[in-house]
C-alpha cells in the first residue's frame, strides 16, 4: 500500500485530507510541523507528502528543503497545500521543493487525481 | 455528527481560546512578536479548517481578522485597546457560530448578515488604521478591492463546487415517479424550472411502522420549504380484507418544491433512507397524461409539424396544434402533448426544438417522452476541463443555437490566445469569464457553466488562461465537429480525459525546475522528486519504454549540475503525448505552455528575493514536547464509565446483603463466609475504580479561572474601575461535574465583587486606598473539600444597609432584623429578590444572582461562607466537595422512612429531653455548647405524620450547618454513615427544594438525601 504523509498543524485538515486518502486504498501517516514530519519521514520515507505552509516550529518551506537536503528522503514527491492562492505563493512552493500546489479547500476528486498520477494506487 | 464537523468543533474552540488569550497577553505587551505570531497562526489555521465546511460567513470572519493580524505582524498598523476589543469581539462571535454547529451541524439564517457586518467592521478598521499608518488610503482602498475580488472568486468557486456536486449524479436521469406528481404540479414546477429556479422532486416512502415511532409523514412533508405540491399513492396494492393493518403506513408521498437542496435535505435528514430528492432537467416536469387514442389522423399532423420543427417555423407549429387541438378529444394524451408543446413555444421558444420533438413523438405514441434520449449516458467527469457531460451537452444544441456559440466562443478564444501583459491579464480572464457564462446561461446549460465558472475562478486564481483557453477549444471541436469525439473508442475515451491532467503535472514539474536556483542545497532533492513524479505518470500511461529516457536524461543532469537534458526530454514527452488524442488539445497545451512560461520566468525572479527573506525564523512559541501524554476521549464515554461504577458499586453492596440471606434464610454459612470473603475482594476493587475514574473525571479549577481574565478586563472597563485579578491556586483540582457546575455561580460572584464589592479609582483614593483594587481567586485543597475563595478589598457589605433594605423588601421584620447580629445580616444578601443596589446594571443587581449561587452550591453538597468587613472588603469561602460521584451520608430515620443527611454538614448528634428545648421568639431553641441553635422538627417540616419513636420523651437532634450558622434537625433516629452514589432527582421531582438527589441502597431500595439548605425555617 502507498504511504502519504500529512504535515498540517490543524487536525482537521489532517482528517479531511485522511480520510480522502484512506477511503481511496492509502496508507496515512500524520504530522503536525515541520519538525515531526521531518522525524518521522526520515525514520520512515513515504510515498508522497501533502504539506502545509504556515506551521509551528518549521513551516512546510524549511520541511521541504529539509527533506529535499537528505539523501534518503530527496525523491518524494511533494504536494504543498495553502490557503494562499497568489501566484507568488505557488512559486514559492516550487522553489522549495513542491511538486505541486494545492488551494485550500482541496476539491477530494482533484487531490485524488493528483496523488494517483503522482504515486499511482 | 459528522466526525470531521466534530474534529472541527474541538480544534476551533480550542484555537478561539488561544487566540484570545493570546489578544488578551497582547493588551499588557503589545510589543510581543511571538505573542502576535501565535494568535495570527490561530486564526490562519482556522480559516484554513473552515474551508472544509459550509460556513462563508465564519471564513470571512476569520479571514478579515487574520489580514489585521497580517497587518500588525508586518508593523503597519499597532496594537490598542480598541483593536483587541473589535478582535475578541469577532472570535467570541465565531465561537457563538462554533456552538451553533455543534447543535445543529449548519449556522442560523443570520449568520451570513452578522458575519457580513462583523467582516466589514473589521475590514474598515483596518483600511481606516491603514490609511492613518501610511497617510493616505489610496493603498488600503486597492487592497480592499484585491480583497472584494478575492471574496468573490471563493465564492463562485464554492458555489461552482457545490453545483458540481449536485450535478455528480448523471445530470438527466430516468425519474419515472414524476409522472405519479399531478398534472398541474407538474406545470408549477415546469414553469418555476424555466424561470430559472431549481426545482427538486421529492418521493417520501415511510416506513410501515413509522406511525409506531410518532413519525408523521404528511406533516414533514407539509414543511417542505417552497412546496409546491404533492401528491400520494399507495405504496403496495392491498386488498381490503382482514390481513390489511391499518396502523401501518401503505402510502408513497410526492412532492415538489422550490427550496434549497440543502434545506430540503436538512429537513429530512431523520428519513434520509426513505427520502429521494431529484433535480430533474426542467423539461423532465413536462409528461402528457389521459386517455389514450388510437387516433390515425394525426399521422398527417406529425409530419407537418417535424418539417416545421426542423424549419424551426414557429408559427407553422403553432397553427398545426391548433389543428390538431381541433382534431383529438379534449380530455386525451394527445390533446395534453399538444398542450404542453404550445407550452414549450410559448416559454422556451425555438431554442428549445428537441423538446418539442421529443413531445411531439410522445403524443404520437402515447408513451411518456423520452427525455433521456436527449443525452448519451455518460457519467461525468468532475475535473476542471471539459467533460463528458459537457460535451455532450454541446452536441445535443441544435443547430442555430451550436453555430450561435460557436461564433461566441471563437472570438473569445481568438482574444485569449493574443499576447498580454501580465497586469492586464486578470482583466481579460474576467471579462471573457463574463462573456461565455452570460451565453451559457441564455442557453440553459447548468453543467457547462457549472464547470466554467470553476475554470474562471481557477484561471483568476492562477492568473493564467490557459484552462479557458484549452477549456474553449475544446468546445469549439465538440460544436464543430461532434463526430470526432463520440466515435472514440471508450479506453481512448478515458485516456482523453485524463489527458489534460497528465499534461499539467508534467507541466509543474518543468516549471519547477525552471526556477531559478538561490541555493545548490536542494537541487539534487528538486531533480530526484521530479524524478519520482514522471517515473509515476510514465509508469500509468504504460510508457515504460521512455523510463530509460528519463533516467539517462536525470542521471546527466545531476553529474553537469544542471536541468537541461531533463526538461529536454519533458517537453519530448509532451510532444509525444499530444498525439494519441489527435486533434482535440494541441493548440490548447502549446497555448497553455507558452502562458506560464512566460508567467514563470517574471515571477521566478521576484520571489527569489522573497525565499531568503522567509527565514525559519517562524518558529513557535508553544506546542513544545515536554508534555505528558494525554488522550482525548469523548465525555460522554467517561461519563458512562462513571455510571457503571457507580452501578457495580451498589450491585457490589448487595453481596453482605445476600451473605445475610444465605446464613440466615438458607442456613448455610460457610457460604455466608465466602460471600463475604469476595466481598471484601471485590470492594477493594471498586474503591481503586471509583478512585481512579474520579481522578480520570478531576479537573483543574484553572478550567473556570482561566476565563476571568477576560471577564473581569471587560467588566471593569464598563464600570471604570481599576483592578489587579490576582488568580492562586489553578492548578487544584475537583470533579469536572463540581467545575462545570461552579463556572456559572463563580462569575456572579465576581460580577458582584466589581459591581458591588469594588469602589471606583476616585472613591477608593478617598478613602486612603490604592487606586487600583485587588480581586483575589484563591483555591486548594482541604481534606475532602475543595475551598474556593473570592477575596476583594473594596468597601464590604454593610449589615446597617442590608438589614434596612430586607426589611424595605418584606424579607424581614424589623423585630427580627433587631434580633439578627451582624454575621447573620450579611446571609441577607443570599435570600432571593435582594438587592442592595439602587440602580440596576447590566452587570448585576438584579436580585437574582446570590440566591441562585447559593442553593447552586448546596444543591451540590457545599456550603458558602462569607465574611466581611466595613471598608475592607468581602471574602466568599466555598467549601466544595472534591467530588460528587461519592457522597457519604448519615442515615436518619423519620416515620417508618431512611433518608440520607450529607455527611459533611453533620455536627454532631445528640439527644435533648424536653427540658432543655425553650421557646425562644415562638421558635423552639436549644442551647448546644454555649450556642442558641433552633430546632427544627423534620417530621413537620416534610410534611409526616407527627409522633415520634421514643418513647422516654427524650428528641434525637442531628446538629447541621447552615447558612454559616448551625440547627438542630429531629428526628426519630440515627442510623450509620454510608457510601453512596448520589444521583440528582430528574423531571418533575428536580424542583422539590429539600430534597439533595437520591442513592440506590445494598438491598436496592431507594434513598432520598435531604437537602438541609432547602428545609424551610
Amino acid at each position: 500500500m502507498k504511504k502519504v504523509m500529512i504535515v498540517d498543524d490543524a487536525a482537521t485538515v489532517r482528517m479531511y485530507h485522511g480520510d480522502i486518502l484512506r477511503q481511496a486504498g492509502y496508507d496515512v501517516v500524520e504530522a503536525f510541523n515541520g519538525v515531526e514530519a521531518l522525524e518521522k519521514v526520515l525514520a520512515n520515507p513515504v510515498d508522497l507528502m501533502l504539506v502545509d505552509v504556515n506551521m509551528p516550529l518549521m513551516d512546510g518551506y524549511s520541511f521541504l528543503r529539509e527533506v529535499r537536503m537528505h539523501n534518503d528522503t530527496m525523491h518524494i514527491p511533494a504536494i504543498m497545500i495553502s490557503t494562499e492562492s497568489e501566484q507568488s505563493d505557488r512559486e514559492k512552493a516550487y522553489l522549495n521543493g513542491a511538486n505541486d500546489y494545492m488551494i485550500k479547500p482541496v476539491r477530494p476528486d482533484v487531490l485524488l487525481e493528483k496523488v494517483r498520477l503522482m504515486i499511482g494506487g | 455528527m459528522n466526525p470531521l464537523l466534530q474534529q472541527f468543533i474541538t480544534e476551533a474552540r480550542d484555537l478561539l481560546e488561544e487566540a484570545a488569550n493570546g489578544l488578551l497577553a497582547l493588551e499588557s505587551s503589545p510589543n510581543d512578536v511571538d505573542g502576535v505570531n501565535a494568535v495570527f497562526r490561530a486564526a490562519h489555521t482556522l480559516k484554513g479548517s473552515t474551508g472544509l465546511f459550509d460556513v462563508l460567513p465564519m471564513t470571512h470572519v476569520v479571514h478579515a481578522a487574520e489580514d489585521i493580524l497580517d497587518a500588525v505582524k508586518a508593523n503597519q498598523v499597532h496594537i490598542d485597546s480598541n483593536l483587541i476589543d473589535l478582535l475578541l469581539d469577532a472570535f467570541d462571535q465565531v465561537g457563538i457560530w462554533v456552538d451553533e454547529l455543534e447543535a445543529a451541524e449548519r449556522l442560523s439564517s443570520s449568520a451570513g448578515s452578522i458575519g457580513a457586518d462583523m467582516s466589514a467592521k473589521l475590514r474598515h478598521w483596518l483600511a481606516a488604521a491603514r490609511g492613518e499608518a501610511s497617510g493616505g488610503d489610496a493603498n488600503a482602498h486597492g487592497h480592499q478591492n484585491v480583497e472584494l475580488l478575492e471574496q468573490a472568486i471563493t465564492q463562485s468557486e464554492m458555489r461552482a463546487d457545490n453545483q458540481q456536486m449536485v450535478d455528480m449524479a448523471p445530470a438527466r436521469k430516468a425519474i419515472d415517479w414524476l409522472s405519479d406528481i399531478p398534472p398541474q404540479v407538474r406545470l408549477a414546477a415546469y414553469e418555476q424550472g424555466i424561470a430559472g429556479h431549481k426545482v427538486v422532486a421529492i418521493a417520501y416512502t415511510p416506513e410501515p411502522e413509522c406511525y409506531f415511532k410518532g413519525e408523521d409523514p404528511l406533516g414533514l412533508m407539509l414543511q417542505t420549504p417552497g412546496l409546491l405540491g404533492i401528491a400520494t399513492r399507495l405504496a403496495h396494492k392491498v386488498k381490503v380484507d382482514a390481513e390489511l393493518d391499518v396502523y401501518q403506513a401503505n402510502i408513497q408521498l410526492f412532492g415538489v418544491a422550490t427550496g434549497e437542496l440543502g434545506d430540503i435535505e436538512y429537513l429530512y435528514r431523520y428519513v434520509s433512507d426513505q427520502v429521494l430528492l431529484e433535480l430533474p432537467e426542467v423539461e423532465q416536469w413536462l409528461i402528457p397524461y389521459g386517455q389514450q387514442d388510437d387516433d390515425t389522423i394525426l399521422a398527417d399532423i406529425a409530419e407537418q409539424m417535424d418539417s416545421c420543427i426542423q424549419r424551426q417555423d414557429m408559427d407553422g407549429l403553432v397553427a398545426s396544434i391548433s389543428v390538431a387541438k381541433d382534431i383529438v378529444r379534449a380530455d386525451s394524451w394527445a390533446a395534453n402533448a399538444l398542450s404542453l408543446m404550445s407550452l414549450v413555444v410559448n416559454t422556451a421558444g425555438n431554442h428549445k426544438l428537441a423538446w418539442l420533438k421529443c413531445l411531439k413523438e410522445s403524443m404520437f405514441s402515447g408513451q411518456k417522452p423520452d427525455w433521456l434520449s436527449l443525452q448519451t449516458h455518460v457519467k461525468p467527469e468532475v475535473s476542471l476541463s471539459l467533460d463528458k457531460t459537457g460535451i455532450a451537452e454541446l452536441q445535443l444544441l441544435d443547430h442555430v443555437d451550436r453555430e450561435a456559440l460557436s461564433l461566441v466562443i471563437g472570438l473569445q478564444t481568438k482574444i485569449l490566445r493574443l499576447p498580454i501583459a501580465h497586469e492586464l491579464m486578470l482583466g481579460r480572464i474576467a471579462s471573457i469569464g463574463k462573456v461565455i457564462e452570460n451565453v451559457l446561461h441564455r442557453f440553459n446549460h447548468d453543467v457547462l457553466l457549472t464547470q466554467w465558472l470553476a475554470v474562471v475562478s481557477k484561471a483568476k486564481i492562477a492568473n493564467n488562461s490557459a484552462g479557458m483557453l484549452a477549456w474553449l477549444e475544446q468546445s469549439n471541436l465538440a460544436l464543430t465537429e461532434p463526430s470526432s469525439l463520440s466515435n472514440l473508442p471508450v479506453a481512448q475515451e478515458i485516456q482523453l480525459i485524463k489527458h489534460d491532467a497528465v499534461l499539467e503535472l508534467v507541466d509543474v514539474q518543468r516549471q519547477v525546475l525552471m526556477q531559478s536556483q538561490p541555493d545548490e542545497a536542494i537541487f539534487l532533492g528538486r531533480l530526484t522528486s521530479v524524478k519520482t513524479v514522471l517515473t509515476s505518470v510514465l509508469t500509468l500511461l504504460g510508457r515504460l519504454d521512455l523510463l530509460l529516457g528519463l533516467n539517462a536524461a536525470i542521471e546527466t543532469d545531476i553529474l553537469s549540475v544542471s536541468v537541461s537534458e531533463t526538461l529536454g526530454f519533458i517537453a519530448q514527452m509532451s510532444l509525444e503525448r499530444r498525439e494519441p488524442s489527435g486533434a482535440s488539445a494541441k493548440s490548447a497545451s502549446t497555448g497553455k505552455s507558452h502562458t506560464s512560461a512566460a508567467n514563470g520566468s517574471a515571477i521566478a525572479a521576484a520571489s527569489s528575493g522573497e525565499a531568503n527573506a522567509n527565514p525559519e525564523a517562524a518558529a513557535a512559541t508553544h506546542e513544545s514536547g515536554g508534555m505528558a501524554k494525554t488522550l482525548r476521549v469523548e465525555q460522554a464515554s467517561v461519563d458512562k464509565l462513571g455510571d457503571l461504577i457507580g452501578e457495580l458499586v451498589v450491585a457490589k453492596n448487595a453481596m453482605p446483603y445476600l451473605a445475610q440471606r444465605a446464613e440466615h434464610d438458607f442456613g448455610v454459612p460457610e457460604l455466608a463466609k465466602l460471600l463475604k470473603e469476595q466481598f471484601n475482594v471485590v470492594d477493594r476493587l471498586t474503591q481503586e475504580l471509583q478512585g481512579t475514574i474520579m481522578r480520570v473525571q478531576m479537573l483543574p479549577v484553572s478550567q473556570i479561572f482561566q476565563r476571568f481574565p477576560r471577564l473581569v478586563r471587560d467588566i471593569s472597563r464598563k464600570l471604570g474601575k481599576k483592578v489587579n485579578l490576582v488568580l492562586e491556586g489553578e492548578e487544584t483540582r475537583a470533579d469536572k461535574s463540581v467545575i462545570e457546575v461552579m463556572a456559572d455561580p463563580m462569575i456572579h460572584m465576581v460580577r458582584n465583587s466589581l459591581d458591588h464589592g469594588l469602589e471606583s479609582p476616585e472613591e477608593r483614593l478617598a478613602a486612603g486606598k490604592a487606586e487600583t483594587g485587588t480581586l483575589r481567586l484563591k483555591a486548594f485543597q482541604e481534606g475532602d473539600s475543595v475551598i474556593i475563595e473570592i477575596q476583594d478589598d473594596g468597601r464590604g457589605v454593610n449589615p446597617v444597609m442590608v438589614k434596612n433594605k430586607a426589611v424595605e423588601k418584606g424579607i424581614i421584620t424589623q423585630e427580627q432584623a433587631d434580633a439578627m447580629s451582624a454575621q447573620e445580616a450579611i446571609y441577607l444578601i443570599f435570600q432571593p429578590s435582594f438587592s442592595t443596589n439602587d440602580e440596576v446594571t447590566d452587570l448585576s443587581g438584579r436580585g437574582v444572582g446570590m440566591d441562585v449561587v447559593r442553593s447552586t452550591i448546596e444543591r451540590i453538597g457545599g456550603s458558602l461562607r462569607v465574611h466581611s468587613e466595613v471598608g475592607k472588603g468581602t471574602i466568599i469561602r466555598l467549601s466544595l466537595p472534591l467530588s460528587m460521584a461519592v457522597s457519604h451520608v448519615m442515615e436518619i430515620e423519620l416515620a417508618d422512612q431512611v433518608f440520607g443527611v450529607p455527611m459533611d454538614l453533620v455536627v454532631e448528634t445528640t439527644r435533648l429531653t424536653p427540658d432543655l428545648i425553650k421557646t425562644i421568639k415562638q421558635r423552639e431553641t436549644f442551647i448546644w455548647r454555649s450556642r442558641l441553635v433552633p430546632l427544627l422538627r423534620l417530621r413537620r417540616a416534610m410534611y409526616l405524620p407527627s409522633g415520634s419513636k421514643r418513647n422516654d420523651g427524650t428528641e434525637s437532634v442531628l446538629v447541621v450547618r447552615r447558612d454559616g450558622g448551625l440547627i438542630g434537625l429531629v428526628v426519630d433516629d440515627f442510623r450509620s454513615k454510608l457510601e453512596v452514589i448520589m444521583k440528582p432527582l430528574e423531571g418533575p421531582l428536580s424542583g422539590i427544594p429539600i430534597y439533595a438527589g437520591s442513592a440506590l441502597l445494598g438491598d436496592g431500595s431507594v434513598m432520598l438525601v435531604l437537602n438541609v439548605g432547602g428545609l424551610t425555617l
